[in-house]
């Protein structure tokens, strides 16, 4: 009808087509409208404005290049990204991981237990039959059946298994690729499982249906600890997994399983890449008969990927506890049928282990003072930590003091409880040493780097982003807030926020994803320090990063 | 703290007593001199700056961040600011910790009492040529103090930390709060050094021996230039100070001196003069014993004793004088200035060998008095029995630089005495009538 009005109306085809361009300019901004309904935080102005992007353009959050290690491990931070957040997990719920689930110690005994499939393998000619009932995708089936029957005991019950494909394979590789997987890969999800609260409080569902995928990745991240330290026992007498390491001579070498509940004062850590060898097999027989082998890369250990994994498995200690587990009641229900033993929250306290081993000597050279990039087992290295370590580490071990500081009511036994009573005490020297290090090497007045407030964060002699930025302060509030209690660190952040507010934000560059979930965490962060100017802009950037992630799309 | 008195004692001059008489023996006749000089109670000198300050100055430190950073509050507080600084990103803030930082101040009283005697020999080898000997004893002794005062604000730094100290650096602060005279003492003692509130020394000086020679020419009529030249050996005999002693004095400079003087005067109408002198003295390079500080710090611990090379600065000194005699009666006044240039201190340690060399350099503007009572005219014209000259002198600094106050005041008597080498009076007019010269015994003036 418009088409032949116009015909009518303009003889001249120039006029045509100026008509229908302007006729599609109006469709097209009432199409962004309609994108755009979700209201504008009242009394602000644009985020682009904010952010100094003045391109004009539409500032839209790009999923594009999301799943990489980084962002995701702002996102486990954040929980304000439910778009990003479900998209991840679900990835990991579906996906093929380095260990098939076929060889996840669990389904191993399940199927290695299962009486029929015995029978059969013991009648002649039974192995065909055999072969049939344990087919590769009739396997796949049942443990997805399998996994599906312990998520209906999910808390609010899951129907996860009729919505996605999912699998139970271990150490799915977020950048790697099979059959190698790294433990800075696996870092970002286990934090996930973790920080989230939609499972752990009963609040909103991180994927807005139910807890299942919360769930199923809570087993998953439980089963791949326990094969990484070797705590699981096979029917044939020794241990599935077991990828823990151990110090020889200036590297690390593969230390085999270690069972921490034998109270062994053995050093070990987990770290770096590990590959994967096996005969390939079909299902059933790889369930029954293979031994696979685990190879290790030899790379450095490094603080920062020991201080975040330290930080996961405080987490995990922390949502664990028998006080926490209110809203969790149903996985540890029905006593020896319940889905998590009663002790599950032991488990993290293995990695404890890993911080008595690396801390005192192989990352802190307590003559000097310095705390290391990598550990040192001959004590030769003097490479100093960076700043971003530096604040993860501090996090760390701050999440474990805290959570040690009243171990005495986790219902931990005597001799566990007699290890870990100490370990806030021992702790505090290392943090100390961590947040001196941070004001001595990376904090500087902010005119020395074109800034003009407070004090700016740097390292390598630059001042550093809005990420880094981000996640250091988040370290330095933690800490000032849980247990350092110093007018002078208050003051040095209060500092810090001005320079961060008022010229780091305010730098007009283009913000990725990444910067806009750590804005949202700095400005969690900076609700501690209300009433200074930067602080309030520090508020105002993390509703506008809301709304720009919430603009995002897939 | 070492140089806390420089105090180097020069005792020359102990044969100006017969500068008024014959600027040379004559062949035989020697000369005795014996004197006292007494520099009473010294309680200041100058400092590199040329002010006057007490000696005690040089214990006054304040106990503030910086002066800690520095290591002149020793090393156990550098170490202290050391830390401290870090949390201001080592980058020091004006209100920072550091700069807040502050324990209070020390101080210092220092006295010391010198006296001198001092014997002098002279002897003409001919007519032209004189050869002095002479050598100084010295008493001296030296009474220090140490005052510590102000308000100590590390309990204050330490509340402000809080828990991000950790418990060496708390441990610090407390040590730090109650920081007094009595911990400073200590540290002092345990730093090997000996007791410092009293020292008290007698000994010799330095030994110098040299010649003297002159001639004088006609000018005119009551006119007459009388040059006077004296090179002049300096022997180490002296004490020297102890590198576990904080504050003896020097009795000697420690190492050999060769020295070259010269005087031109114009005597006038037999009874006025009017002079300039002036003196160079190359210095020998030496060793010793000295504690070799390490950066700033100004108490270098026991093992860091070392055997140093000193090379010496040389000295200078020029002066312009006046004077009158009249019978037995003399008086004159001197004015001058001397200048000792810069040591150098090397060895094998490493360490801060500059520290040793600073104010090393010294300069001082001095004014001299002199008034003597002879009986050399009388003695010759047998009016009188014995020939002496007595002697009075006052020396006193007018400005100086990390120079000690020189102020002494000094008496002294010199004789003669004849050997067989002596011609006799009538030997003596032989001469003169061969020479067509008229010339008096030895004890007649120069003109």
């Amino acid at each position: 009808m418009l088409i032949m009005l116009t015909n009518i109306l303009f003889k001249n085809s120039f006029w045509l087509l100026l008509v229908l361009a302007l006729t599609a300019g109006c469709v097209a901004e009432t199409k962004k409208k309609a994108s755009t309904g979700r209201p504008h935080v009242s009394g602000l102005a644009e985020p682009e404005e904010f952010f100094g992007n003045f391109s004009g353009e539409h500032l839209r959050v790009s999923r594009s290049g999301s799943y990489n290690v980084e962002t995701l491990w702002a996102l486990a931070q954040c929980e304000c990204d439910p778009v990003l957040y479900k998209s991840f997990m679900e990835r990991t719920a579906n996906g093929k991981g380095v260990l098939p689930q076929i060889l996840m110690p669990s389904v191993r005994e399940e199927i290695k237990s299962n009486t029929a499939l015995q029978t059969l393998q013991k009648i002649p000619l039974g192995g065909l039959l055999a072969d049939f009932f344990a087919s590769d995708e009739k396997l796949a089936g049942r443990i997805r059946e399998g996994l599906a029957e312990k998520l209906t005991r999910a808390p609010g019950g899951s129907s996860l298994a009729s919505r996605l494909d999912i699998r139970f394979d271990g150490f799915t590789p977020v950048a790697g690729r099979a059959p190698s997987f790294s433990v800075m890969d696996q870092i970002p999800r286990w934090m996930a499982v973790f920080s989230a609260d939609g499972l752990w409080t009963g609040a909103e569902t991180v994927d807005g249906s139910d807890h299942g995928l919360q769930t199923l990745e809570l087993f998953r991240s439980l089963s791949e600890w326990t094969y990484m330290i070797g705590l699981d026992e096979n029917t044939d007498g020794g241990f599935y997994g077991g990828l823990t390491l151990r110090a020889d001579g200036a590297g690390a070498v593969m230390n085999g399983p270690i069972d921490p509940r034998k109270g062994s004062d053995s050093k070990w850590f987990v770290s770096g890449a590990y590959t994967l060898k096996y005969d390939e097999k079909n299902a059933r027989d790889l369930a029954t008969s293979v031994k696979e082998t685990w190879s290790h890369n030899n790379e450095p250990v490094t603080l920062d990927e020991q201080a975040r994994l330290w930080h996961v498995a405080a987490r995990a200690f922390g949502r664990l506890r028998p006080e926490n587990r209110k809203s969790v009641a149903t996985l540890f229900a029905g006593g020896e049928e319940a889905l998590l033993p009663a002790d599950s929250h032991t488990l993290p306290l293995a990695f404890l282990a890993s911080i008595d081993t690396l801390l005192p000597e192989a990352f802190i050279d307590r003559d000097v003072r310095l705390i290391r990039a990598s550990a040192s087992f001959d004590g030769k290295s003097s490479t100093p930590a960076s700043l971003l370590a530096l604040s993860r580490l501090v996090r760390a071990l701050t999440s474990w003091s805290q959570e040690l500081k009243t171990a005495d009511q986790a219902g931990l036994n005597a001799e566990t409880l007699r290890k870990v009573r100490g370990a806030p005490e021992e702790l505090l020297p290392a943090i100390q040493l961590a947040v001196q290090t941070i004001l001595a090497n990376h904090v500087a007045p902010a005119v020395h780097y074109n800034g003009s407030y407070g004090l700016a964060l740097v390292d390598n002699g630059k001042a550093v982003k809005i990420a880094e930025a981000s996640e250091v302060l988040l370290a330095l509030t933690e800490v000032e807030a849980q247990l350092l209690d110093s007018e002078f660190l208050r003051g040095r952040i209060q500092q810090i926020f001005d320079w961060y507010g008022g010229d780091l934000l305010q730098s007009g560059a283009d913000i990725s994803e990444r910067e806009l979930l750590w804005i949202k965490t700095a400005a969690r962060a900076a609700e501690r320090y209300a009433g200074d100017r930067a602080q309030v802009w520090v508020k105002d950037a993390g509703k506008y990063a809301d709304e720009l992630l919430q603009r995002g799309s897939l | 703290m070492k140089t806390l008195i420089h105090f180097y004692l020069v005792v020359t001059g102990f044969f100006s007593g017969v500068s008024f008489a014959q600027e040379t023996l004559p062949r035989g006749i020697g000369l005795y001199q014996l004197g006292q000089r007494t520099y009473g109670l010294q309680v200041d000198s100058w400092n590199a700056d040329g002010e006057k300050v007490s000696l005690g100055s040089r214990f006054d430190r304040s106990f503030d961040g910086q002066s800690m950073l520095s290591g002149k509050a020793g090393a156990d507080l550098k170490r202290l600011a050391d830390e401290l600084l870090k949390y201001e990103g080592n980058n020091p803030q004006a209100a920072g910790l550091l700069n807040r930082l502050h324990l209070g101040r020390m101080s210092g009283d220092v006295k010391a009492n010198v006296n001198a005697r001092f014997v002098g020999f002279g002897f003409g080898i001919n007519d032209s040529l004189t050869f002095f000997f002479g050598v100084p004893w010295i008493s001296a002794s030296v009474q220090s103090a140490l005052y510590f005062s102000g308000e100590n604000n590390a309990q204050a730094i330490k509340k402000e930390l809080g828990d991000l100290a950790y418990d060496e650096l708390k441990q610090g602060l407390d040590r730090a709060s109650v920081v007094n005279e009595q911990q400073i003492r200590q540290n002092i003692l345990d730093a090997g050094f000996a007791p410092f509130e009293k020292w008290e020394h007698s000994g010799y000086g330095d030994v110098r021996i040299g010649l003297k020679t002159s001639f004088a020419s006609r000018l005119g009529s009551g006119l007459k230039l009388v040059t006077v030249v004296s090179p002049t050996l300096e022997i180490p005999t002296g004490y020297t100070e102890k590198p576990d002693l904080l504050t003896d004095v020097s009795f000697g400079k420690g190492y050999y001196s060769l020295g070259l003087a010269v005087e031109e005067r114009l005597v006038i109408a037999r009874s006025f003069w009017i002079g300039v002198d002036g003196s160079v003295a190359e210095n020998f390079t030496t060793t010793l014993e000295k504690r070799l500080p390490e950066g700033n710090e100004n108490l270098p611990a026991a093992d860091r004793k070392t055997t140093v090379k000193l090379a010496p600065g040389d000295d200078v000194d020029t002066a312009g004088s006046l004077g009158f005699s009249f019978r037995w009666i003399s008086a004159a006044y001197r004015i001058g200035l001397k200048r000792h240039f810069g040591d150098t201190y090397t060895g094998a340690m490493d360490g801060n060998y500059e520290a040793l060399s600073a104010n090393s350099a010294t300069y001082q503007q001095y004014q001299q008095a002199k008034l003597s009572f002879s009986t050399a005219d009388a003695y010759k014209k047998r009016s009188f029995p014995i020939p002496f000259i007595l002697s009075l002198g006052a020396n006193q600094p007018i400005v100086g630089k990390n120079s000690s106050d020189e102020t002494y005041y000094e008496i002294s008597i010199a004789s003669f005495f004849a050997t067989p080498m002596a011609r006799s009076d009538r030997q003596v007019k032989d001469k003169k009538r061969k020479a067509g010269k008229k010339r008096g015994s030895f004890l007649t003036k120069t003109n």
